[in-house]
């Protein structure tokens, strides 16, 4: 499968401090991915960094084989490359179905899907159809009219996904899709975000409930203090002694 | 454009504004001949302030107060001054369309640095460099007079058979330019632009990673704003007849700030609401016009205070509407009792 | 030489006035419009002590009487403004800025009512001058020098000595740290209220000692203390100082080659470029 995504020897310092340091990987295509490490060991810096959001120091991303050098996250997103935050963004004063027309932003005032990117997802003549079937498929359909700010936690953070979904990524980057969420919808969306792959869409996710990503993903990096320990098939990070040693402990130390 | 697309929610909105509107012309233009002149006078100047305010809330939407709004008027005022009052003179009209680019150029220039700014420093900054553009007035005296500005500037030429060197005549011109100005932004505010600024302003962060030009869709409002204030500014330039570097002082930026945060601005007539407020005060204390900024300053505090978002949340019938929105703002991620936090 | 001698004296003037308007933004997180009132009630406070005790008195008596009366009342003022205002405000700063914008006008106002407009020149409290190393000093603007230097070390030691002190810069740096090591946010906030009120009102003693009072002193001198906080940096005290110093060197060297009247303009200028290059200013954190 072709490459995706594409990180360079990628670094990123804030003063003296290395925030990340020589990171290569490559995602391929329909791949989920999923990105751990303890806290603090630059994951979301890494996001920022693929996502235009931070300069990289040094090294190069390409997307689709294109360096994304210099170029700001809404040319980014216009590429296909799609994020979403840590700390949940939504429009808080915007309805569900209001959050998702707005993150339409790219594809609507156009008939159909005659912008730069197609996307993965099932096109609609209008973007209202689009909103209602991504709404559907995320399962928001009834809170569709609710004020956001008003949905439990983690229903925004569900939220936060379909107006990703509504920007048309080939690639979505997930950070911590499921924090937040009960046990019952952990499974469910963990279930979705798997499910995104039936449409091309390929997956990067940070992610610090373990399990749920030994579980979602093909292939996961494990990074500590900014740097790559280990990269490889759930089983394989698994028994990694340094990935042991710098995170996962003992088996039953797994995030429940 | 098909008949769906004309009969749009939005458009629907529009046309029900513009019936509204057609109802209150007649009132307006039947109004100067049961005025007192100096009460014509008071309209006028109302007239082109509703315009100043209303660019000013195109301003507040995508989340900046701007303290710059006036000396960027002034633009418009100098331009139309210094041009109508050469060897050979340039008519009016032409600067009246002259005047809001050069105001709408001055906007692009700074855009840059002060839309790096949010919040205080956006106001501050654009407070430094209207004082800047305000010090350009004075000390450039060779082309705008200096602190004695320009004197003598001549009243438009007669369109449509209306003398405007009578204040009746200017009135008409100075109310059509505010009624304009008022649909124009109305129907912006309505369309896919007006939205996605408002969403810019609401999580800018967001928006970005939505694919939007955040920048573009600050900077787009902002220069817009100032546009309309050198619309409003080749008026107001031109009825005094005279302007100086003192025309455009914080006292008006002041009263113009003041207008939108007793008004409010969540709805679009909100600020024009608290400049009527602001000017009936003005004119109640006419022989105390010393003690006038005072109130102004009270006001501002006391509707701070004391309401959830100015006079528009105060008017039955509208309060509940503007009050569910306000709840929704306050305590939330970007709940302020003025846009921007 | 005397270049130099007004390079001190202009950028320790613009160190006072700005660094209480730092204080305050950098704990409180807003901007206090009125702090230019605040200022020109310290100035009026001084022509009211030279009025009422010159001649009685000697003069560095009567310049202390002042300094201490302008900051008591307008330290003062800062609570309550803290008590009715901010504190009723907290969670909208930007709804506070715009309140003591209103204030300023309120306080301006109310001056011109009971005192009057005109602006008044306070006569000399230590009249004469030295003559040193080819140098005019104004003995008034030793003075003024003198008590402003000693401001600042007193702020510095309020700040890093006294244990009320060292709360409210933990608070400026991490406010929920702080409240989780115990620190009183009101007792915090009152304080640095009173302090930066305070400092206000004494920089503008200092001042009037030098220049003419007048109810609209204020508002010419804000804007200034403005560009200073954004050049220097957000709710950056050391920032700000560094700030002050850059303007009072570009503003006096203006001057002294005829070109005084270009100083508002330059300084803007200079904090747009600063704005568009820095926009978290010199020393300012990122929020």
């Amino acid at each position: 499968m072709a490459t995706i995504l594409e990180l360079n020897d990628i670094a990123k310092r804030f003063g003296k401090l290395d925030a990340v340091k020589n990171i290569s990987l490559e995602i391929a295509e329909g791949e989920i991915r999923g990105l751990i490490g303890p806290n603090g060991s630059g994951k979301t810096t890494i996001f920022h960094l693929i996502s235009g959001f931070e300069k990289l120091t040094s090294g190069t991303v390409r997307f689709q084989g294109k360096s994304l050098k210099g170029k700001r996250p809404h040319q980014i997103a216009k590429l296909g490359l799609v994020r979403t935050f840590q700390l949940t963004s939504i429009y808080r004063e915007m309805t569900v179905r209001e959050n998702v027309m707005t993150g339409h932003h790219l594809y609507s005032g156009r008939r159909g899907a005659s912008a730069s990117t197609s996307g993965k997802l099932p096109l609609f003549e209008t973007t209202e159809e689009s909103a209602a079937w991504i709404l559907e498929f995320m399962n928001l359909t009834e809170d569709a009219d609710k004020l956001a700010r008003l949905l439990p936690a983690g229903m925004q953070r569900v939220l936060s996904i379909a107006t990703a979904l509504a920007v048309r990524p080939e690639m979505l980057l997930l950070d911590e899709p499921l924090a937040g969420l009960d046990p019952t919808e952990k499974a469910r969306i963990s279930q979705k975000i798997k499910s995104l792959r039936d449409y091309g869409i390929t997956i990067l996710l940070v992610e610090h409930d373990v399990r749920s990503v030994l579980s979602i993903c093909d292939r996961i990096t494990v990074i500590n203090f900014g740097q790559k320990i280990a990269e490889g098939t759930a089983d394989e990070v698994t028994s990694d002694p340094e990935v042991i040693e710098a995170y996962l402990g003992r088996p039953a130390d797994y995030d429940a | 454009m098909t008949r769906a697309a004309l009969l749009s929610p939005v458009n629907k909105r529009f046309i029900k504004a513009c019936s509204g509107t057609a109802l209150v012309v007649p009132l307006l233009v039947g109004l100067p001949h049961i005025l007192s002149p100096y009460w014509q006078s008071v309209s006028v100047l109302f007239a082109i302030n509703v315009t100043l305010v209303l660019g000013y809330r195109l301003i507040t939407t995508m989340g900046g107060w701007s303290f710059a709004h006036v000396s960027t008027m002034g633009l418009g005022a100098y331009t139309m001054a210094i041009l109508t009052t050469l060897e050979n003179p340039w008519s009016f009209w032409i600067t009246f369309f002259l005047g809001p680019l050069v105001a709408g150029v001055f906007a692009l220039l700074i855009a840059y640095p002060v839309l790096r700014t949010r919040h205080y420093y956006f106001f501050l900054s654009t407070f430094a460099a209207g004082e800047a553009l305000r010090q350009c007035y004075v000390q450039f005296s060779g082309i705008t007079g200096g602190t004695y500005g320009i004197a003598f500037v001549p009243r438009p030429e007669s369109i449509l058979g209306i003398d405007f060197k009578t204040t009746t005549g200017f009135y008409y011109l100075a109310m059509a330019l505010a009624v304009s100005t008022g649909l124009a932004l109305y129907r912006f505010e309505l369309s896919r632009y007006g939205a996605t600024i408002k969403a810019v302003a609401a999580n800018e962060e967001l928006s970005e990673s939505n694919g939007i030009n955040t920048w573009a869709y600050r900077t787009l409002p902002f220069v817009l704003g100032s546009v309309v204030a050198g619309f409003a500014g080749t008026l107001y330039g031109n009825f005094n007849g005279i302007i100086g570097p003192s025309d455009f002082t914080a006292y008006l930026m002041f009263k113009l700030v003041a207008a939108a945060i007793v008004g409010g601005v969540v709805t679009f007539y909100g600020p024009v609401l608290g400049l009527l407020f602001l000017t009936a005060l003005e004119e109640i204390f006419r022989d105390y016009t010393d003690w006038v900024p005072l109130f102004w300053g009270f006001s501002v505090i006391l509707a701070l205070l004391f309401t959830k978002g100015g006079l528009e949340s105060v008017v039955p019938g509208i309060a509940a509407r503007v009050r569910s929105v306000r709840a929704e703002r306050d305590g939330g991620q970007s709940g302020q009792k003025l846009e921007g936090s | 030489m005397q270049i130099v001698a007004n390079i001190v004296f202009l950028s320790t003037f613009y160190v006072s006035f700005a660094v209480g308007l730092a204080l305050v933004f950098g704990v409180m997180r807003t901007i206090n419009f009125s702090h230019g009132e605040f200022y020109m009630l310290g100035g009026y406070a001084l022509w009211l002590t030279v009025g009422l005790l010159s001649g009685s008195l000697p003069g560095a008596l009567i310049l202390i009487i002042a300094l201490v009366v302008g900051a008591g009342v307008v330290g003062t003022l800062g609570i309550l403004l803290q008590l009715s205002i901010f504190h009723r405000l907290r969670e909208h700063p930007f709804s506070i800025f715009m309140a003591t914008l209103g204030l300023s006008y309120v306080l301006q106002v109310s001056v011109v009512q009971t005192i009057g407009p005109m602006g008044r020149s306070i006569p000399s409290v230590f009249p004469g001058f030295v003559f040193f190393e080819g140098m005019i000093l104004p003995i008034q603007r030793l003075a003024v020098f003198g008590f402003t230097v000693a401001m600042m070390g007193g702020l510095w030691f309020f700040l890093m000595r006294t244990n009320i002190g060292r709360a409210v810069r933990a608070s400026a740096q991490n406010k929920t740290g702080a409240i989780l090591q115990g620190v009183s946010m009101n007792k915090v906030a009152l304080t640095t209220m009173f302090v930066g009120s305070a400092l206000a009102a004494m920089s503008g003693v200092l001042m009037s000692s030098v220049l003419p009072v007048s109810p609209f002193m204020g508002g010419d001198a804000i804007w200034r203390a403005f560009i200073i906080i954004i050049v220097g940096g957000i709710g950056s005290l050391s920032g700000a100082v560094v700030a002050a110093f850059m303007f009072g060197t570009i503003d006096t060297l203006l001057t002294s080659f005829g070109a005084g009247k270009f100083t508002a303009m330059v300084d803007a200028l200079i904090m747009l470029l600063a704005l568009s290059f820095m926009p978290n200013g010199i020393l300012g954190s990122r929020e």
